[in-house]
């Protein structure tokens, strides 16, 4: 690895010294609202070369000096062609003109599946396409826009949990602007914590991830919010099933100075107190209660000049459940009694981040991001008593009791994009994060104030109890160049050094990564890439669904980080104006996986974790087919996944199954989205999807067996046999996950009518979630019924049951932009 | 902390009830039915197996006994065929094993593959320093207005246990007792029932009762691990009738446990508790045993509503072919009688 580093930098000296090139450096934006595009086409026919602009929407882009002919191109937006003799360095800022109903013939942009891109496994996601996918209560969702994507998975019916390519949901790494977000759902996880209303990008990395990126096994989906537009003020409001949104951007210094400012809250907890009140009516009791979730997220750019740029941004949800019960005024004969009770219960996210872009000199640019990113979830009780005598005499007592865990990371980071010659595009940098864990810390205070015939007395109790906080550093420095090897031959290679120190011990690690392309024809190309993984987090979760009490933990020296090699490889072809088609195959091998011991829960408690988990290793492979249409009035994708999943646990004293290998909780051999957009003009627009897939791995006792049990001797005539019956049975599950839920399938559609208003756009959605009422299996359980008598005796019937949770559901939403 | 508990099982209950029922064929090939021989060879206990078949999951019947099947126990290599009598697959062999023994149990039973297992019978354990002290404890006392007043008797009990450093160990402590009461006119069956007979004035009865420890150093190293409301992960502490443990951090030494044993006294209107004899049982098991009710104590005593979220536990087996336990054991019983007052 220190040679083809070495060999690659010398490459980069030379080339630099020897060409006699210029560069033509610049930033891409939309002309009407100024926002950067990410992942923009910049190339000139004349030498071939071309390159893609950044997450700020920079680009550089070094050329021979002489003719050149470019041409600027993203996709929904018309193309620039312009021609023009490179003499100098020159600094060539694009503003291109969005249209939705763009004539085919003339949109020729980078696709998210680019046949041309050196990079493997990655798809980005047009924000257009993810408002337009029809979902749960009409709310449009990043992450289930994603779901329905080749290789990725959901968890449970409904929710936005995330499974990559075999791997758990704690293997994503969800970056909001460059920042991990831990936490990423709310309402136990049938919503996800990004509001569609703020984001500009979204790109997701299933596997061969480029050095830039480090920290989880399974996937990267990196999100960037918009800027917001430096010319005028736009905004939009939006009232759903079941949340409200806003979004309100602008300048605060025209062309200098933008906002962007978004909102979400649920309101049913709003619309529940009149009934609340209604019910608690007449009775001695008044109470308050609800739960709702809001997510904010804000973002201030200032551009000082063309070549420094400030951006800081935030991002806050919260989930929260809360009650509030006490008793009316009671006045009895003899004394007076006040009870009041409150619990409180949040969960959520802050992500907040300063980030400086400078461009040192045509040919590098430089990042330096300083963020801070907690995860919480604080429980609160309390209940308070005031006794009264009629002689004077007073009872007060009051009890708290806080239960609190969560993590935070402070991260320092510094990204370096140099592109020294038109064949070379590298990226280095490092980063530090301070990880403080907070497992658990129960706070318990009782106050008691007594006064008998005039004599006051206090006493309380205040402790506090819990795991101690945990703090660890990781450290990462990286480099990767994008590579030009040949006009048909390009790779990218790179490698990431990342450690691990926490409690006493450190693990280092380097993971090298490469992916490359040959380009067999202009369109069609054949992609491979390598990479070398390692997480030091683990997400302690007993269940699918999303609950608040799941706790990140940091590795130990007991529980070494996971790691995992993967290898993929595919076929990407651009079929012009109809489509885009890539098949992959991939093959991951997983070491150092964690899977909770026969009969263990958590429960919201990290306590003796390490004595709950064995380590195993597992592989995953499979094959992905993506036929992706994003141009035209009909739009959409088709995406397909065969694959395979499994795990083995057979270390001593770790084994799970008998040391077999098992089916992994989301093994799924069949998984199928068709998602079908058309837009015929500005007035109208609909989309429907339909997914299918191999049901869910569980495990199911097949069989059930008497227990060795020496001093039993009932008989069915016996007085406990009922009990014995129901006690006194051992269930035989011979493997996890041995049983195979109904397949999965679901209809969704959703249609949107526009009309232009005289101040703004007015949007009626209506959505059915699930159109053919299909009940999805979402657990699926053995019920014992009643005794009946047979001529061969006592017998009791047995069914399996299944409990579907989301039926057919409608909904409709009206927005308002301006 | 455990409203803690109470508010994620209302989330539960809420998605179920949010949630719709529905009846579901099984729609993969039945499996097949397996021979079930369970059997623990006590040290100077005679031997006896029980056969029967498992049954699919769905099958509501009684567990069908193995009547038809020749048993042979091999006892460090002899062999001795096991008889049995009556129709519900119990077999027995006039052989009482001895600490060291190896043995092998087989099965053949027509139209199966023979099953078999095999178990070393543990050197027995050595106990010394045993105290006993008893303490009423009238706090905890109270009236059941149905027919009796129940108090709580503790009896705190201290034994040496003598670790042998050269291998690894299983061990299980169980306390029973045996009430001695007497009966002024008649008295109450196990069911309830009344008894219009007088046939005694003396009536005996025998459970396994509760007891408490605290002691890190074998509670951690116990399998008694429930979910995170089992106190015991944290406090290093067990309350229950049946707890299992290794050697893991006592190896070689000797090590005090103290037991506060809780007996409840019963006085109902006719019978009088007169004293009881306790009796502690430390046994030294086989590993596969100690696995084997470790793990039927996790999946037969878990929470129904948690366990929806938790790992299923599979029942350890050391039959080759078939499923259950060929167990081994060698029992220390120290019993102490206890006066109630």
């Amino acid at each position: 690895m220190r040679k083809l580093i070495l060999i690659m930098l010398a490459t980069l000296v030379t080339s630099t010294l020897l060409a006699q090139n210029r560069t033509i450096s610049g930033t891409i934006t939309d002309r009407e609202t100024g926002e950067t595009l990410i992942g923009a086409t910049v190339l000139d026919y004349v030498s071939g070369k071309g390159t893609v602009t950044n997450a700020f929407g920079q680009f550089s882009l070094t050329l021979p000096q002489g003719n050149v002919q470019l041409r600027i191109s993203y996709v929904g937006y018309q193309q620039i062609l312009d021609t023009f003799q490179l003499t100098e360095n020159k600094v060539y800022n694009v503003k291109l003109i969005s249209s939705t109903t763009l004539d085919a013939v003339v949109v020729q942009a980078q696709r998210p599946t680019d046949a041309k891109s050196s990079q493997m496994s990655a798809i980005q996601i047009p924000v257009e396409h993810l408002k337009a996918v029809p979902v749960l209560f009409g709310e449009a969702d990043v992450v289930k826009a994603v779901q329905l994507l080749p290789g990725v998975q959901s968890g449970s019916e409904g929710t936005a949990g995330m499974y990559v390519r075999g791997g758990g949901p704690d293997e994503n790494l969800f970056l909001l602007d460059g920042v991990p977000l831990y936490n990423v759902n709310h309402m136990g996880g049938f919503f996800s914590a990004f509001n569609s209303d703020a984001v500009k990008n979204i790109t997701l990395y299933k596997g061969s991830f480029p050095a830039h990126f480090g920290g989880r096994l399974s996937s990267v989906l990196d999100i960037t919010t918009n800027n917001g537009n430096d010319k005028k003020l736009h905004g939009g409001i939006s009232v759903g099933a079941i949340a409200t949104k806003f979004y309100l951007e602008g300048p605060i210094v025209s062309e200098k100075t933008t906002f962007s400012l978004s909102a979400r809250r649920t309101y049913a907890d709003v619309l529940l107190q009149p009934f609340l009140g209604i019910a608690t009516l007449g009775t001695e009791v008044a109470t308050n209660a609800g739960y709702y979730f809001y997510d904010l997220n804000g973002k201030v750019t200032h551009k000082f000049n063309d070549r420094s740029r400030l951006f800081l941004s935030w991002y806050s949800g919260d989930d929260k459940v809360y009650a509030r019960i006490k008793t009316r005024d009671v006045i009895f004969s003899d004394h007076s009694d006040k009870i009041f009770m409150k619990l409180g219960y949040n969960w959520g996210n802050i992500v907040g981040s300063a980030r400086w872009n400078y461009i040192i000199n045509p040919k590098l640019f430089m990042n330096v991001t300083g963020s801070y990113t907690r995860y919480r979830n604080n429980l609160g009780l309390g209940a308070e008593e005031t006794f009264v005598t009629i002689e004077g005499d007073i009872d007060e007592t009051t009890i708290d009791m806080s239960y609190n865990s969560g993590i935070q990371d402070l991260t320092a980071r510094v990204d370096f994009d140099y592109a020294p010659h038109p064949d070379h595009s590298v990226k280095f940098g490092a980063y530090v994060l301070n990880h403080k864990f907070t497992p658990e810390i129960i706070g318990t205070k009782i106050d008691i104030f007594e006064q008998n015939n005039g004599v006051p007395s206090q006493m309380g109790i205040d402790t506090t109890l819990g795991e101690s906080i945990i703090r660890a550093n990781e450290m990462n420095a990286f480099i990767e160049d994008d590579w030009n090897i040949t006009s048909t031959i390009k790779a990218n290679a790179g490698v990431a050094l990342s450690g691990f120190a926490v409690q006493g011990t450190f693990y280092p690690s380097i993971q090298p990564r490469l992916s490359g392309r040959v380009l067999i024809t202009n369109d069609l190309s054949f992609k491979a890439g390598y990479a070398y993984t390692t997480q030091y987090l683990h997400l302690l979760s007993n269940s699918s669904i999303s609950l608040p009490t799941d706790l990140w933990v940091p590795v130990t020296a007991k529980i070494a980080p996971m790691n995992a090699h993967q290898v993929a490889a595919g076929f990407f072809y651009n079929w012009g104006t109809i489509c885009d088609l890539s098949i992959e195959g991939y093959f991951k091998k997983m070491n150092n996986l964690m899977e909770y011991k026969d009969g263990a829960s958590f429960w919201g408690s990290s306590t003796g974790w390490e004595e709950k988990v064995c380590l195993g290793e597992g592989w995953s492979y499979g094959l992905e087919f993506l036929a992706q249409r994003t141009v035209g009035q009909f739009t959409g994708w088709i995406g397909y996944t065969l694959s395979r999943s499994d795990r083995r646990f057979n270390r001593p004293g770790q084994e799970l199954s008998g040391g077999n290998i098992f089916p992994a909780k989301y093994d799924r051999r069949h998984d199928l989205s068709i998602v079908m957009m058309y837009k015929p003009n500005e007035e109208f627009d609909a989309s429907i999807s339909w997914v299918y897939s191999t049901g869910n791995a569980a495990s199911l006792a097949t069989q059930e067996f008497e227990p060795y049990n020496p001093n039993s001797d009932y008989n069915e005539n016996d007085y406990y046999y009922d009990y014995y019956y129901y006690y006194n049975q051992l269930s035989n599950y011979e493997n996890r996950n041995n049983y195979r839920m109904p397949d999965y399938h679901r209809m969704d559609v959703s249609v949107n009518f526009h009309k232009k208003l005289k101040r703004g756009t007015r949007t009626w959605n209506i959505s059915v979630y699930n159109l053919y009422n299909r009940k999805n299996p979402y657990i699926i359980y053995e019920k014992t019924g009643s005794p009946y008598t047979s001529p061969s005796g006592q017998h009791y019937s047995s069914s399996l049951v299944q409990l579907s949770i989301f039926p057919i559901i409608p909904s409709v939403s009206y927005t308002f932009k301006f | 902390m455990k409203t803690f508990r109470y508010i994620i099982y209302l989330f539960a209950v809420v998605i179920c009830f949010a949630s719709c029922e529905k009846v579901v064929e099984f729609d993969e090939d039945e499996t097949q039915t397996l021979v079930v021989m369970n059997a623990c060879a006590q040290a100077d206990s005679s031997f006896s197996a029980k056969l029967t078949y498992s049954r699919f999951f769905l099958d509501g019947s009684s567990f069908r006994p193995i009547n038809d099947a020749q048993v042979i126990l091999n006892v460090n290599g002899t062999d001795y065929n096991a008889t049995t009598s009556g129709q519900k697959g119990e077999y027995s062999v006039l052989y009482k094993p001895q600490p060291g023994d190896s043995l092998t149990l087989r099965a053949l039973i027509p139209g199966r593959d023979e099953v078999s297992a095999s178990a070393k019978i543990p050197s027995r354990l050595t106990i010394s320093d045993i105290s006993t002290s008893h303490i009423y404890d009238s706090a905890n006392s109270y009236y059941d207005p149905s027919w009796y007043n129940v108090s709580d008797n503790i009896i705190h009990f201290k034994f040496k246990l003598h670790d042998r450093a050269d291998e690894r160990n299983y061990y299980r402590i169980h306390v029973y007792y045996r009430d001695t009461l007497i009966k002024d006119e008649y008295y109450y069956n196990y069911n309830g029932s009344i008894s219009d007979t007088v046939t005694d004035t003396l009536y005996r009865q025998q459970s396994s009762c509760e007891f408490k420890i605290i002691d890190p150093a074998i509670i951690n190293a116990s399998t008694n691990l429930g979910d995170i409301f089992d106190e015991g992960v944290e406090t290093g502490s067990y309350e229950g009738s049946n707890l299992l443990f290794t050697d893991e951090r006592i190896n070689g030494h000797n090590h005090e446990i103290h037991l506060a044993i809780n007996i409840p006294y019963l006085y109902c209107n006719y019978l009088r508790m007169l004293h009881s004899y306790v009796e502690v049982r430390v046994e030294s098991i086989s590993r596969d045993y100690y696995l084997y009710l470790a793990t039927k104590e996790k999946q037969m005593n878990g929470n129904e509503l948690t366990a929806i979220f938790s790992e299923p536990v599979r029942i350890h087996c050391n039959v080759k072919n078939g499923l259950g336990i060929l167990g081994a054991s060698s029992i220390t019983c120290v019993p102490a009688r206890v006066i109630i007052k």
